[in-house]
């Protein structure tokens, strides 16, 4: 069952990656234009947007591999057991947290959206793009979230032992 | 007063509880703004979208990729194996170059650990075959790596510039001479302690097949060039912070491809790298919003304010009392996580004190850099660990001991002739 | 007090109008025996943008905040309409530039969208207000139009930029806090700001001459969420709506006072301002009528046509 939610991991980074090699050569571009004196605003609007989907698309593989940065040295001192109950509380404080953002970014996504749509800079870009694009992110990262509570939950009633 | 200290109680707990940073300050950041009325946790929802697509913050996946590029190609070990070369007639021979080597990595990449690594794995195979002093060599490669957040580029700057609405470009130039009076404080250390004791550092680095003069160069010159376009470019005012990113980027990019390490298979992974880094610490920045969301839902700030503008206490204590807090922190949280827990309280007390913020900074980014090598939790310690696990982790913690000394000296100088920072952004 | 209020200001609380306000809070406080007090803080404190400021209001996060409605512009074009590039035929005294860009605000269909627009998000403006007059900085010495052509500009708006691009300029789109860094090291040549911003960033330290020749007048509003002032009793809201009315009248009196001061100081530091002849004011105005406003024209659709001929404006 994890297989097809690894690819969709993978897939979702490779975008992320993607957009990220878009970036870079925007922002190259920037240089190259202004030296030329040629007006070019992509390179610090369209950042703000491809920075906020660069995020949310790669989050879903830095949850699945467990790469969150945290302070574990006093968890570790825990039996194997305890450590793995308390990871798992971890995970469902995580999507606990992940539901509100979703909640609390979709409700204001979709307001701003009612009320005619936004947009800002000198191009104009609507920022409908970037706010449900993160919202539609971080339902991705819930999933991922989702399955790493489902694999700890059988490590602790099958072995005991940390997966 | 109480609800600031419940909340850090919040945070001390889950922190302890081993849940990753960015949930421990976003859910503390929820849980407090329900407390206060949950009317206001749309407010949450601009924080998330102001955060994430905050332009300021571009510079940080470029910047994290041109580390990236350099560390996956072979440009670190041709380069430390050229520096330490030539620096082996010098008394303290090759530590000098595990200092220099990291200050001028440090340069190209944004992270402490990214340097210490990058260094640590040219370096460590020559100082074990020469015998150099454990400690000493190996907390010479923990502490050169810190120098990778104090030299630009540093995304603890970034954020910290982003946070404050403080100039990048402005901090990047501060942190130069600060940066250049710690390396040159290393190197003097380095050189008495080699001077009392010879058999720290024994001579000879030249054990390996010597190479022409054109291949050192060759060695050493690509890097450089990275160096200066990046820190001349925004120093002589050819790009902004986030482009003179972009431009080392494809610096570091043309150097992987002079020396024939650039291959799809690299690139394919260098960018998957880089996207994930950059999602794990905007997440943890994501998160430090919300709890400074918090914070000011609260009105702390002001309280803060008040607060220490009755304090009968001078400036100068109120300042130590921060240091104290942040060296006792600084030994369980890591750099970039600490600064962001802090900041929404510190800040306003720093500018209520009448520091400049652009000075502290820099002085922030040295108390950083002391937790970086401050066990039991350090970074760098673990990262040097990693490199070389038969290595235990309590001498690589004593041999980097001198160097928090080192570090806090450093601190002492900005505090007593804060030009030696503000000089260089404002004058010349 | 019964009512708890903060201010969200986009002026930091040393700008003139920001102790203007500071004060006639603390008049609102004494007048009401403490039944209303206001906060007053800044968006740098806040985790918010200034940007944010309608959708604050509406979504009652904000009682009380400093709408530039420019900043908007991006949503609502026809919202620039009043701060287009070189809108009056002439070069004015700042007192009559003041009046003229009201008269402006309040032409029929500007002052009923602008209505609508603060409507839709459940706000009403209590004063409004004019920075001093947008004028363009440079780091060397700029006396003329040649001077101007080939400089890299710092822009924030379309329309801004376009008229750049027309006069030979390009512009850039810099962060504000990089612009201080931009303009130190060359990364840009120039600004478009007023006087009173130019010393608030300390840009006088890196920038070194001016026009003195009123591109345009940003105005800001003192809006207030209408739920909120519909809670107040009536002798409460009536208190609150006097005082903001004379903050207004304040604001507009202050403002070309700092004009002149700010400028005198910029001339005692040693900057060269031009005062514009009527012939290059003449051009300023042809080649935005020429080249800026069809393209706003464009983006604003009927209504906007129909702003520019109230404004006397004819498009060839
Ligand atoms: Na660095
Ligand atoms: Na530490």
């Amino acid at each position: 069952m994890t297989s097809p939610a690894k690819r969709f991991e993978r897939a979702a980074l490779a975008l992320s990656s993607i957009l990220l090699a878009v970036l870079f050569a925007l922002l190259l571009t920037d240089v190259v234009l202004r030296a030329l004196r040629i007006e070019f605003f992509w390179g610090s609007e369209g950042g703000g947007v491809l920075m906020a989907w660069i995020i949310v698309l790669a989050l879903p593989m830095v949850t699945r591999t467990r790469s969150h940065i945290a302070t574990d040295f006093i968890a570790a001192l825990l039996p194997p057991r305890g450590g793995i109950a308390l990871r798992i509380a971890g995970h469902v404080l995580m999507l606990a947290y992940l539901g509100t953002l979703v909640w609390l970014c979709a409700d204001l996504a979709e307001r701003n959206f009612l009320g005619g749509v936004r947009s800002q800079g000198i191009l104009r870009l609507p920022v409908a793009y970037v706010q449900f694009g993160i919202v539609a992110g971080l339902v991705l990262v819930m999933v991922s979230q989702v399955l790493l509570l489902v694999e700890d939950a059988r490590a602790l009633v099958t072995r005991g032992a940390p997966s | 007063m109480t609800v600031m200290a419940l909340m850090g109680a919040t945070v001390l707990l889950l922190l302890a509880a081993g849940f990753p940073i960015a949930l421990v300050l976003g859910a503390t950041g929820v849980f407090w703004t329900i407390l206060y009325n949950p009317n206001y946790l749309g407010g949450i929802a601009h924080t998330v979208f102001n955060t994430a697509s905050g332009e300021t913050l571009i510079a940080i996946p470029l910047f994290i990729l041109m580390g990236q590029i350099v560390q996956h190609s072979r440009v670190a070990e041709r380069f430390y194996e050229t520096v330490a070369r030539w620096l082996a007639v010098v008394p303290g021979g090759l530590l000098h170059a595990n200092i220099s080597v990291s200050a001028v990595f440090s340069a190209v990449s944004g992270s402490s650990v990214a340097t210490a690594a990058t260094v640590a794995t040219a370096a460590l195979p020559s100082l074990d075959r020469l015998h150099y002093d454990r400690r000493l060599s190996t907390g010479t490669l923990a502490a050169g790596g810190t120098l990778g957040i104090l030299i630009p580029p540093s995304i603890p700057l970034i954020v910290y510039g982003s946070l404050v609405e403080e100039s990048i470009g402005s901090l990047f130039i501060a942190a130069l001479l600060p940066a250049l009076m710690t390396v040159s404080l290393f190197h003097i250390y380095i050189f008495v302690r080699a001077l009392l004791d010879p058999s720290v550092a024994p001579a000879g680095a030249a054990d390996t097949p010597p190479i022409s003069t054109a291949a050192a160069l060759g060695n050493v010159l690509p890097v450089l060039a990275i160096v200066l376009v990046v820190l001349g470019g925004i120093y002589l005012g050819w790009t902004t912070s986030t482009e003179a990113a972009a431009l080392g980027a494809f610096m570091a990019l043309l150097t992987a491809a002079g020396q024939r390490t650039l291959t799809w298979g690299m690139l394919k992974t260098v960018l998957g790298e880089t996207a994930s880094l950059t999602a794990m610490i905007l997440f943890i920045v994501i998160g430090a919003q919300i709890f400074s969301f918090a914070v000011y839902t609260w009105g702390i700030n002001s309280d803060i304010r008040q607060l220490v503008g009755g304090l009968p206490y001078p400036p100068l204590a109120i300042f130590g009392i921060i240091v104290v807090i942040y060296l006792i922190l600084g030994m369980f949280v890591d750099a970039l996580s600490l600064m962001l827990m802090t900041l929404a309280v510190v800040h306003p007390i720093i500018v209520s004190l009448g520091y400049d913020p652009i000075w502290f900074g820099i002085v922030l980014v040295l108390l950083l850099e002391v937790g970086l090598i401050t066990p039991p939790v350090g970074m760098n310690l673990f990262t040097i660990k990693a490199v070389n696990p038969s290595i235990s982790l309590k001498d690589i913690a004593y041999g980097s001991l001198p160097f928090v000394a080192i570090v806090l000296f450093s601190v002492a100088i900005l505090v007593m002739f804060p030009e030696v920072v503000l000089w260089l952004p404002f004058h010349i | 007090a019964d009512f708890n209020w903060r201010f969200v200001g986009v002026n930091p609380a040393s700008h003139e109008y920001s102790k203007l306000l500071i004060e006639s809070f603390k008049r609102i406080e004494e007048r009401t025996g403490g039944a209303l007090s206001i906060e007053f803080v800044t968006y740098g404190e806040t985790p918010y943008k200034a940007v944010d400021a309608l959708t604050l209001v509406r979504d009652g996060l904000i009682e009380m905040t400093e709408w530039v409605p420019a900043y908007n512009a991006s949503t609502y074009p026809l919202l620039a309409g009043p701060q287009l590039p070189f809108l009056m035929k002439e070069l004015l005294s700042v007192e009559d530039f003041q009046k003229a860009t009201d008269a402006a605000w309040q032409t029929e269909t500007i002052a009923s969208y602008k209505d609508g627009i603060l409507g839709d998000h459940g706000a009403v403006s209590l004063a409004t207000g004019y920075y001093d007059p947008i004028n363009l900085w440079f780091t060397g010495t700029v006396t003329d139009m040649d001077g101007i052509v080939g400089k890299k500009v710092r822009a924030f708006s379309p329309e801004q930029a376009e008229f750049l691009s027309a006069a030979g300029a390009s512009p850039v789109n810099i962060s504000a806090a990089d612009a201080y860094t931009g303009l130190q090291r060359g990364v840009i040549d120039g600004v478009f700001t007023g006087a009173a911003a130019v010393v608030a960033f300390k840009w006088n330290e890196v920038l070194k001459s001016g026009f003195a020749t009123n591109v345009l007048l940003l105005s800001l509003d003192e809006i207030v969420s209408e739920a909120r002032l519909n809670e107040l009793p009536e002798d409460v809201r009536a208190v609150l709506l006097e005082e903001m009315d004379s903050v207004e009248a304040e604001i507009r009196a202050t403002m070309p006072k700092i004009s002149a001061a700010k400028l005198d100081q910029l001339k005692a530091d040693g900057f060269t301002i031009t005062t514009p002849t009527p012939e290059l004011y003449a051009k300023f105005h042809e080649i935005a009528v020429e080249h800026v406003y069809p393209q706003w024209a464009e983006r604003g659709g009927e209504q906007a046509k129909e702003v520019l001929a109230d404004l006397g404006i004819e498009l060839k």
